[in-house]
């Protein structure tokens, strides 16, 4: 009989099979947590918890932030949270590639206009128990909002804030052109109005003056910060445009209303001169030196504005409308959820911390982001701040959110691309809008 | 009489070839084993997902044959990316081999202070393409910018610099060879030294003047490090970036959009695997084939 040391040859591969076979049944991928552990019934909490939480938190509202998980450590000093800062677009790798590989955190928290993303790839679990068990309660939020962090009916995750775009003017400059910061534009003609007293060249005259030198621009009137983003959704949505249509399956960019609102924006960059070109200029820089009168910026600025001393020479001033048909600001939220795959202790501890963030809103508003629940925005204290009351009020009055899909950071990408070029002149406005309607529709049309 | 046999075959025949080389093949294992592991197995893997429509993370990913790279051929962003990429790595290599040489020829004559000018030319290279990109898009700021502040000093018209389609990639380009021109100035300095002095000496006895030895010695003799510059630098700028997406995200419209940044957007944030790995690949025959070229033109045998 051939044998092995001594061992039989049928002994060794016995042997060498099981150890196989308990190395495979090793390796099979953890069943998701999001399936079993929410149905079990609840266990008793650990001692000692740990929480790994992600988030791109990164702006001027991260420091609020990590004061916030601060408190709550101290308040529950039985966990630990272990807070991963990342910029928003390795989060957005890293947050996928952890699920896949099966060791996900225990929470992140992410935007609301990702759950289109989100849901069908099934990176976050259902948060249904939030609302049916935990006191979180579904009908204080922003209808509209609260409806967009669904996936197949539950809802995926909690909402920390509703965010937006407002504007941030610079009361000085506004009053040295002449105008009354409490007296906003009302409509396009007004807007242009206003504005064009704001822009000046180096000699002081406006775009209106006879001689004013387009080259030699010292002061604009105002900026989009996220202007990709934000000003052309608010310029199409403020038309009465959009994007795609409702089921998602057509481009509606060659509108006539998204080409004029395209046109517009041309116009204001290259004819007005109220809005600078906006690759390779800083609108940060600009406002903190007093060269720009109005800032179309994000409420988590507050904190920005706080640091740079600028609280005494800037009010609130809601997104102007340029547009023809109604007044839109562009709003968003940033969403509290539990990976796909998150073990049982790390949902407990996960699901502690996103109840007690979610009933902090009026201590996250300290960061300039209006707390999510509606009860929580009105409270008066908030209402009276001249900056997160004006932006929640805002958002409840002209918020609008963007519209979902499953591949939205790809139609985002395609058209901001092409509107970039008309913008920057690279293209025409009929070029970057016949580009676009293409290039989104074909994401359209690959997974229909 | 056995034993005696068994002796002789011992010291008599020689070691069979295989036995010799096997040391030498041992010890080359361990490296093929992470050759195998992380290069040439996800380079054979990254092929295979190339021929599938892979969501990173949806569970169906339908094989599409070469559907991915039918779908790059007809890619206008591809073409778009690939001509500012090969825009961009065209005017970086030639920079960096034209300041790289020069630099080196003038470390060689030791100037006074040539010391810190090796350091100083040198500098640039230890910092991350994150400083880099930041401190550049400072100098270039249309606004607040240190370049337009001396250009209005002197009275002339301040620009857009990273807001134009006409100025971008050469800004790009031009940042970019500050950054790393201090690596070819090495390998130049390393070749020039390497190059005999007595070579020279016979050609100033036989009257050649400066010029004509730089373009009849020198030169030549450095063609195989040319060669290792140019091949490795093509190979670097090809892959551009971190300076394209700190300081214009690919803009103004597109205009600084690199294949690597294409790449990136289709892989990671729209999750589409499959098209990036053929872009992936792509890119790769783009740059064997620049390789050969190089070969081929600067591939010369030299001997001296």
């Amino acid at each position: 009989m051939n044998t092995v040391h001594g061992l039989s040859r049928r002994k060794f591969l016995l042997g060498s099979g099981g150890v196989v076979t308990l190395a495979l049944a090793a390796c099979v991928a953890p069943v998701p947590a999001g399936d079993t552990a929410q149905e079990a019934a609840a266990p008793a909490m650990p001692e000692a918890l740990e929480v790994d939480l992600w988030h791109g938190l990164g702006g001027a509202d991260g420091k609020t932030f990590t004061e916030l998980v601060g408190q709550y450590m101290e308040e529950n000093d039985h966990v630990t949270v272990n807070e991963e800062l990342l910029t928003w677009d390795i989060f957005y790798q890293k947050v996928p590639s952890s699920v896949i590989a099966g060791n996900p955190p225990d929470m992140i928290i992410t935007h609301e206009w990702a759950i289109g993303q989100w849901g069908p790839r099934r990176v976050l679990s259902a948060a249904d128990d939030f609302y049916d068990s935990m006191g979180v309660p579904r009908d204080d939020f922003i209808p509209a909002v609260f409806e967009n962090i669904h996936y197949e009916g539950s809802p995926l995750g909690v909402l920390l804030d509703t965010h937006g775009s407002g504007g941030y003017l610079n009361v000085a400059l506004v009053e040295a052109a002449g105008l009354d910061p409490a007296a906003p534009p009302t409509n396009r003609t007004e807007f242009v109005e206003q504005m064009s007293l704001l822009t000046l060249d180096s000699q002081g005259r406006n775009p209106t003056d006879a001689g004013f030198d387009p080259e030699d621009i010292v002061q604009y009137a105002f900026h989009s910060h996220f202007w990709r983003r934000w000003a052309m959704l608010e310029g199409m949505w403020q038309n009465g445009g959009n994007t795609i249509n409702e089921d998602g399956t057509q481009a509606t960019i060659d509108s006539e209303e998204v080409t004029e609102a395209l046109a517009f924006w041309h116009t204001m960059v290259h004819e007005h001169h109220l809005h600078a070109v906006p690759v390779g200029y800083s609108m940060t820089d600009s406002y903190q030196n007093n060269t720009l009168g109005l800032a179309i910026a994000g409420s988590w600025w507050r904190n920005f504005i706080q640091d740079s001393n600028l609280v005494d020479t800037t009010t609130f001033w809601r997104v102007p409308q340029y547009g023809l048909v109604e007044p839109v600001a562009w709003m968003s939220a940033h969403v509290m959820g539990i990976p796909t795959g998150t073990d049982e202790e790390g949902t407990m501890g996960a699901s502690d911390l996103i109840v007690w963030l979610s009933n902090h809103g009026l201590d996250w508003a300290r960061s300039g982001q209006p707390p999510a629940r509606i009860s929580l925005q009105n409270d008066q204290v908030l209402q009276d701040h001249w900056h997160t009351g004006n932006f929640g009020s805002q958002f409840q009055a002209i918020g609008r959110t963007e519209q979902q899909h499953a591949n939205i950071t790809e139609i985002q990408n395609a058209y901001q691309q092409e509107f970039e070029a008309v913008i920057t002149n690279v293209k025409t406005v009929s070029e970057g809008i016949a580009e676009a309607q293409l290039r989104v529709q074909e994401v359209l049309d690959r997974d229909a | 009489m056995a034993a005696t046999s068994h002796e002789q075959r011992r010291v008599g025949k020689p070691m069979p070839r295989w036995r010799k080389l096997l040391p030498n093949y041992l010890f080359l294992v361990p490296y093929f084993v992470f050759f195998l592991l992380f290069l040439a197995g996800p380079n054979v893997y990254g092929f295979y997902i190339s021929l599938f429509n892979w969501d990173i993370l949806l569970p169906n990913k339908p094989f599409l044959g070469f559907g991915n790279y039918q779908e790059l051929w007809l890619d206008k962003l591809w073409w778009l990316s690939l001509r500012n990429t090969v825009l961009f790595a065209a005017l970086t290599v030639g920079g960096n081999v034209l300041l790289g040489l020069f630099a080196s020829v003038l470390v060689k004559q030791r100037p006074p202070g040539h010391q810190i000018l090796r350091f100083l030319f040198y500098t640039p290279v230890v910092l991350s393409v994150a400083v880099m990109g930041v401190i550049l898009a400072r100098v270039f700021n249309t606004e607040f910018g240190l370049l337009n502040y001396y250009v209005d000093m002197v009275g002339l018209p301040t620009q857009k610099w990273l807001g134009e389609q006409r100025f971008v990639i050469p800004i790009l380009s031009l940042s970019t060879v500050w950054w790393t021109f201090g690596f070819p100035f090495l390998v130049f300095l390393a070749g020039l030294l390497n190059i005999p002095e007595p070579i020279y000496e016979a050609a100033r006895i036989d009257g050649v003047n400066r010029l004509q030895s730089f373009t009849h010695i020198t030169l030549p003799l450095l063609k195989p490090v040319t060669l290792f510059i140019v091949v490795t630098q093509f190979i670097a700028h090809f892959k551009v970036f971190g300076q394209m997406w700190i300081m214009t995200l690919g803009g103004p419209g597109n205009s600084s959009y690199s294949v690597v940044m294409y790449l990136y957007d289709v892989g990671w944030r729209f999750f589409r695997m499959g098209y990036a790995s053929s872009l992936a690949f792509g890119l790769a025959a783009i740059i064997l084939v620049v390789t050969l070229i190089n070969f081929r033109f600067l591939g010369g045998r030299v001997e001296y």
